[in-house]
């Protein structure tokens, strides 16, 4: 294993307002397990609000972790001392949804790229003129480019160069953050096509995290699909997507509209909209939305049970074993 | 009441712009039947929203429109000012991506609900609260009684594009032009506004030009669709035919592009180049810089229309005038 997560716990000061200012802490990632093998692509789906980006801030240090462990190539990223934390998270890279704010506006695509190996002291400024040109060839840009500033670049472009910049210090896994939801579908296209190209030639890992199901199918080899903090249901991905068995990923699979509405089973859509996380429901998280509730489930919270190959949060499947 | 209700004819719309002239729309043509769900579908910057603006007769002072307009079959040009506004207002409604932009802060929900209300009926008193909940209740929130009380930063997303729509339907609109209207949603919410509109449709009869970006919310809920490319309709018809037997390049391009189960693990075809900006001059194709099937004729002269059966048509110089 690449990376391990287990009981990740996250809280944020709940900000007092009008509910007097009672000062108390909104659990937004709760007793979280994952695992992610080298070279391989976990996806991670949910609804906005879910915990997928606090889940990416948290493994890059960006959040304060209340609880739990995260082990990266057997070090504890949690607890290193600040010696190794430079040397173990230069190996994980993030990228976020939105380019332009990733890019600083006065930099050059040059120096953007050139940035990390310069503050990681990889290589000499002579070796560094030679690498950048390569990182940009790399994800598709020519280097006419080089001169170029973040305005003057769609999209699809300040992505590549995101990406470029993320691969200067050769790491082993990305965290991308819905990396292609601001951009055009051709676009979109060719971004999953560079990704899959450098995963394939870098051996690197995915932590892919999208609100679209369609783009984390199509790339990802297992799925954790998220409610509410919690992971409710992770297996391969074509188990998940084939033969999806937690009720939320039930629903949530029939919810995405695909080109062929003729091969979906029911119409039905989920009730209700997502609860907050700062006042969550009683028992199972998914109870007021679920159409296989029962009483026990307003009551009980069910654990993540082992299923075969995959992992589950429901007392259904529970019983059912 | 069936047939056509919208006619949108070579619209065109030219921006001035420091650079030049920019066009923004080329000749946009296509028609809404009454009752009908009808996706306007294209990426970013092709005119989608300028398309829906200029019917709604909102665009701004920089613009220069030419072409026509035409609600059952009457062109809007022929009419006085005000009587386009009152027709406009009357049989039009719009819903917008970020309805928390589009409603005001300050008031709540049933205050706005019963100004727009007011507006289009001289209700009064117990009769203007009972109209304001039932356009509520039409939109499928559960409890008007609460959320009239409510401020729009109380409600969700859904839950405001919800009271939107119930706005917009306060005039009792012929057509709704719903621009992205569940682009901001996820897809679980994104599901119920769809059985909304769709619901609409086939319950009032109340017709719904769909502006998006994303084909399988069209596959989801038009019955037809028009893609746009650059300012103009590049294939128009009904949506079955159009997504299972795509005759425009761009069109077959844009399928061919969307992550799909079956081409799970492998390359996706792509469109190569971007969109031309509004400043080129485009004599032939707008699409032949990036078009793989380009022929000669495609650069320096204009694609001829081409009509497949049953009203399925595109504007490409790779068929002949009988659809082959
Ligand atoms: N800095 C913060 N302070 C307080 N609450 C936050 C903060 N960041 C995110 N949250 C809350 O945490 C929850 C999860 O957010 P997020 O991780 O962004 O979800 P997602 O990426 O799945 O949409 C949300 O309810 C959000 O409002
Ligand atoms: N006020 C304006 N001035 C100049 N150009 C404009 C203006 N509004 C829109 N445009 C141009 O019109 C084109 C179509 O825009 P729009 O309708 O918003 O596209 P879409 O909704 O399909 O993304 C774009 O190229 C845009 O830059
Ligand atoms: S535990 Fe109960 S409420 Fe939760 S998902 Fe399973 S059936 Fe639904
Ligand atoms: S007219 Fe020519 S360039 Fe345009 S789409 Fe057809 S074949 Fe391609
Ligand atoms: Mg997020
Ligand atoms: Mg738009």
């Amino acid at each position: 294993m690449l990376m391990h997560i287990r009981g990740l716990t996250v809280s944020y000061p709940a900000v007092g307002g009008w509910l007097g200012g009672r000062r108390r802490s909104v659990t937004v990632l709760e007793d979280l397990d994952l695992e992610l093998a080298e070279g391989e692509t976990l996806g991670v789906v949910g609804e906005s609000g879910s915990g997928k980006t606090t889940l990416a801030n948290a493994l890059l240090g960006l959040v304060p972790v209340e609880r739990g462990e995260v082990s990266f190539q057997g070090a504890d990223l949690l607890r290193l001392r600040a010696k190794m934390v430079r040397r173990v998270t230069r190996e994980i890279q993030i990228v976020f949804q939105n380019p332009y704010s990733a890019l600083n506006p006065r930099l050059r695509v040059f120096d953007a790229v050139a940035e990390p190996l310069r503050a990681h002291r990889e290589a000499a400024p002579t070796e560094i003129d030679e690498h950048v040109p390569h990182l940009l060839r790399e994800v598709g840009l020519t280097p006419e480019f080089l001169d170029r500033h973040p305005h003057e670049l769609s999209g699809g472009q300040a992505q590549r160069v995101v990406l470029a910049r993320a691969l200067a210090l050769n790491p082993k896994l990305l965290v991308l953050d819905e990396p292609t939801a601001a951009l055009d579908i051709s676009v979109q296209a060719q971004i999953l096509n560079l990704l899959r190209r450098l995963q394939r030639e870098h051996g690197l890992a995915y932590l892919f995290i999208s609100h679209d199901l369609s783009v984390v199918q199509h790339l990802s080899d297992r799925i954790a699909v998220m409610y509410l903090g919690q992971v409710v249901e992770s297996g391969p991905a074509e188990e998940i997507f084939g033969h999806p068995q937690h009720p939320y990923t039930i629903e949530l699979l029939e919810a995405v509209p695909t080109l062929h509405p003729e091969r979906r089973t029911s119409q039905d859509t989920l009730p209700a909209t997502v609860p907050s996380p700062a006042y969550p429901p009683t028992g199972c998280r998914v109870h007021p939305r679920c159409p296989l509730v029962e009483e026990r489930c307003r009551r009980e919270q069910p654990a993540l049970a082992t299923f075969q190959n995959r992992e589950a949060r429901c007392h259904l499947l529970t019983e059912a074993g | 009441m069936s047939g056509e209700l919208l006619r949108v004819t070579g619209l065109e719309v030219d921006f001035e712009t420091p650079f030049g002239l920019s066009r923004a729309l080329r000749g946009v043509s296509f028609a809404v039947e009454s009752g009908e769900v009808f996706g306007l579908v294209g990426e970013s910057g092709c005119g989608k929203t300028l398309t829906g603006r200029t019917i709604l007769g909102l665009v701004p002072p920089n613009a220069h429109v030419r072409g026509s307009v035409s609600l059952h079959g009457r062109n809007l040009e022929e009419l006085s000012p005000k009587r386009r506004r009152e027709v406009r207002g009357r049989q039009l409604g719009m819903i917008f991506q970020n309805p928390g932009q589009a409603l005001n802060p300050v008031f709540t929900v049933g205050q706005q609900m019963a100004a727009i209300v007011r507006h289009h009926r001289s209700l009064r008193g117990r009769e203007l609260r009972a109209r304001t909940r039932t356009l509520l209740h039409e939109v499928g929130l559960p409890n008007p009684g609460e959320i009239i009380n409510a401020y729009p930063h109380h409600l969700s997303g859904g839950m405001q594009q919800r009271v939107m729509i119930g706005m917009a339907l306060a005039s009792e609109p012929e057509l709704l032009i719903a621009d992205e209207p569940t682009t901001a949603l996820d897809v679980t919410i994104q599901a119920q506004i769809l059985s909304l509109l769709t619901t609409l449709s086939e319950r009032h009869r109340v017709a719904v030009l769909l502006i998006t970006h994303d084909m399988g919310v069209v596959a989801a809920t038009c019955k037809r669709v028009a893609v746009l490319y650059a300012g103009r309709v590049v294939e128009e018809g009904p949506v079955t035919t159009v997504f299972s037997q795509p005759y425009h390049p761009y069109t077959r391009g844009l399928l061919a592009s969307l992550p799909e189960p079956e081409k799970r693990s492998q390359d996706l075809p792509v469109i190569l180049g971007s969109v031309p900006s509004g400043l080129e001059a485009l004599p032939g194709c707008a699409f032949a810089p990036r078009c793989d099937s380009a022929l000669p004729a495609c650069k320096d002269t204009a694609p001829p229309e081409v009509r497949f059966e049953p009203s399925h048509r595109t504007e490409c110089h790779l068929y002949d005038s009988e659809g082959r």
